[in-house]
């Protein structure tokens, strides 16, 4: 490896490795003089910000090989790290098996934003707005360490490791990978056993709620997939939360409460009781833990609502139409921000 | 491996500008903004908010709008970028005229990013619903006009790309 130069000035010190591993040994080797850069956009915001100071060694992972293409794999889709969140957006395949991602990513920053900004970097972020939607189709990561590409971890497991500072830093996210849906569409279809009694509908929602309609960092997001089988009760419920520095989580005891219950509305309120003992936002001074915890718990037993509503008036053999993406907070004009 | 700092932190630096090849020695993380206004003049390109969030930045890199403030000289290297100065260089852009005709500026700064953002949008969607334009221009700020002048001016432009066959593959005279 060549000599390690100090940076003249300001100017920091851009490295180009040409894959993942050497990425990986180098950053090894410069320490925490060094930063992996993505798109780079989030690091942007936070130097100009303040929060984080600016390194002096930038180690490129987008020229790095094997990290850039969106790939149908064994088992599911393979989204490399450094896709960008435009790419994604536009991706057919990803949009039309996961389209909560898809809602997700429009609710992120901006087209041009979008057009530099990767998956990668928001996943490893910890706290992006993309980070409720993957949890909701049980992402798994992919990561480079020292000897290699390590097995797929859980984004769930990998999320509350992080939380407890039990990971290698210097780990370098390869891809993200989601899991094979029951069919094409998306749509499970009944096949036996636990499986035996067809959904009558489901719904797949992903709210942002921040403090303008658009273009805004996020105080709440929610997503929700849940079903309604023949016989009227809930299966197949997911719901993740997250939204401003909070972690996004899988709220796992709602979600066992509610599944093979009988789906009516006296149990709303009771939904909206457990998503207030279960979510643990991040307050901060616009929006305190309450706010955003009322404004979780009344999203998703709105999503639940709404789920229940079409059950009523439309009956059985068809899946509810996705809810469209709301962002609520705006002021009366409606002006993207 | 390579460094890309020498010892006065500056390194040759090409790529396409407006149609034309440019060769500088500039240190790669500075921002392409900066680049394109105190190194080659390009002040149609305006700074404001300088973190990505005003859009005044806007420029086209491999024809899709970035917001020069945030991408790092490097990340341009070989690739092909286009400026407001790239814009209607035979005579008024589609979009240019559209924004006359309808008052889409008042003092005009965030004008060259609205352009920008306006022409990559309606290359991809020549006809593009409501919410396609408003997803297009949540990332330019305008703090003059209360946007709906520049609503119809992309309404206009709209209309004038479809008739001139400006769509994607047209091949009107008024298409970039
Ligand atoms: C104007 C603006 C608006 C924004 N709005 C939103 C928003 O609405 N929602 C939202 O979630 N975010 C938003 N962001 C933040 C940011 O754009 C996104 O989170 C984006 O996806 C980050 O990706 P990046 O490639 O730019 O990451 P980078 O900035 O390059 O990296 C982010 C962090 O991840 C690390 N990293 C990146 N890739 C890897 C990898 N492969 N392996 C290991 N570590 C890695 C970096 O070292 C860094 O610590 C906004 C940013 C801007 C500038
Ligand atoms: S100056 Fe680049 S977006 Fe504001
Ligand atoms: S015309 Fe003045 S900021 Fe838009």
């Amino acid at each position: 490896m060549d000599a390690i130069f100090n940076p003249v000035g300001d100017a920091p010190n851009v490295w180009h490795p040409a894959d993942a591993r050497e990425a990986y040994l180098l950053k090894r080797r410069l320490g925490r003089q060094a930063v992996y850069v993505a798109g780079g956009t989030l690091l942007r915001t936070e130097w100009e910000a303040g929060s984080r100071s600016v390194s002096p060694h930038w180690i490129d992972l987008q020229r790095a090989a094997g990290m850039g293409e969106v790939f149908m794999q064994t088992g599911g889709l393979c989204i490399g790290s450094q896709v960008t969140l435009g790419t994604c957006r536009k991706h057919p395949t990803l949009t039309s098996l996961y389209p909560l991602v898809g809602k997700a990513i429009r609710c992120t920053a901006a087209p041009s934003v979008r057009n530099v900004a990767t998956l990668g970097g928001n996943v490893c972020s910890g706290v992006g707005d993309v980070l409720p939607s993957l949890l909701l189709y049980d992402a798994e990561l992919v990561w480079q360490n020292e000897q290699g590409r390590e097995a797929p971890l859980p984004l769930r497991e990998w999320l509350e490791l992080r939380a407890a500072g039990a990971l290698d830093p210097d780990r370098i996210l390869l891809a993200i990978r989601l899991p094979e849906r029951a069919d094409e569409s998306g749509i499970r279809q009944a096949s036996g056993g636990d499986d035996a009694l067809p959904s009558l509908l489901r719904i797949e929602v992903y709210h942002k709620v921040g403090r303008r309609e658009a273009f805004s960092p996020s105080l709440v997001t929610t997503a929700v997939s849940a079903e309604i089988d023949a016989a009227g009760c809930f299966r197949q419920v997911k719901i993740a939360a997250g939204g401003g520095k909070a972690m996004p989580a899988r709220l796992g005891a709602l979600e066992a409460w509610l599944v093979g219950s009988k789906a009516d509305l006296s149990r709303l309120p009771d939904v909206y009781e457990r998503v207030m003992e279960e979510y643990q936002p991040a307050g901060d001074i616009f929006a305190g833990e309450s706010y955003r915890r009322k404004t979780a718990a009344s999203l998703i037993a709105a999503d639940l609502w709404q789920l229940l509503q079409q059950t009523a008036s439309e009956g059985g053999g068809r899946y509810a139409e996705p809810i469209q993406q709301r962002n609520a907070l705006e002021g009366p004009s409606g002006r993207p921000g | 491996m390579k460094s890309e700092t020498d010892r006065i932190g500056l390194k040759p630096w090409t790529c396409e500008i407006n149609g034309g090849r440019v060769s500088l020695n500039v240190s790669p993380s500075r921002r392409l903004l900066d680049v394109l206004r105190d190194d080659l003049g390009l002040t149609g390109t305006k700074r404001s908010c300088d973190i990505g969030r005003c859009g005044a930045c806007m420029v086209h890199m491999d024809g899709v709008p970035v917001n020069s403030c945030l991408v790092p000289v490097y990340q341009a290297e070989g690739r092909s970028i286009t400026t407001i100065e790239g814009i209607g260089r035979d005579g008024l852009h589609p979009v240019q005229q559209a924004f006359l005709e309808e008052g889409g500026f008042q003092c005009g700064y965030c004008t060259p990013g609205m352009i920008m953002t306006v022409i990559a949008l309606l290359g991809e969607y020549p006809d593009p619903e409501p919410e396609q334009v408003k997803e297009a221009l949540s990332g330019n700020l305008c703090r003059c006009t209360g946007y709906a002048a520049i609503l119809r001016s992309v309404r206009r432009a709209s209309e004038r790309i479809i008739g001139e066959g400006c769509g994607p593959g047209g091949k009107g005279d008024a298409c970039v």
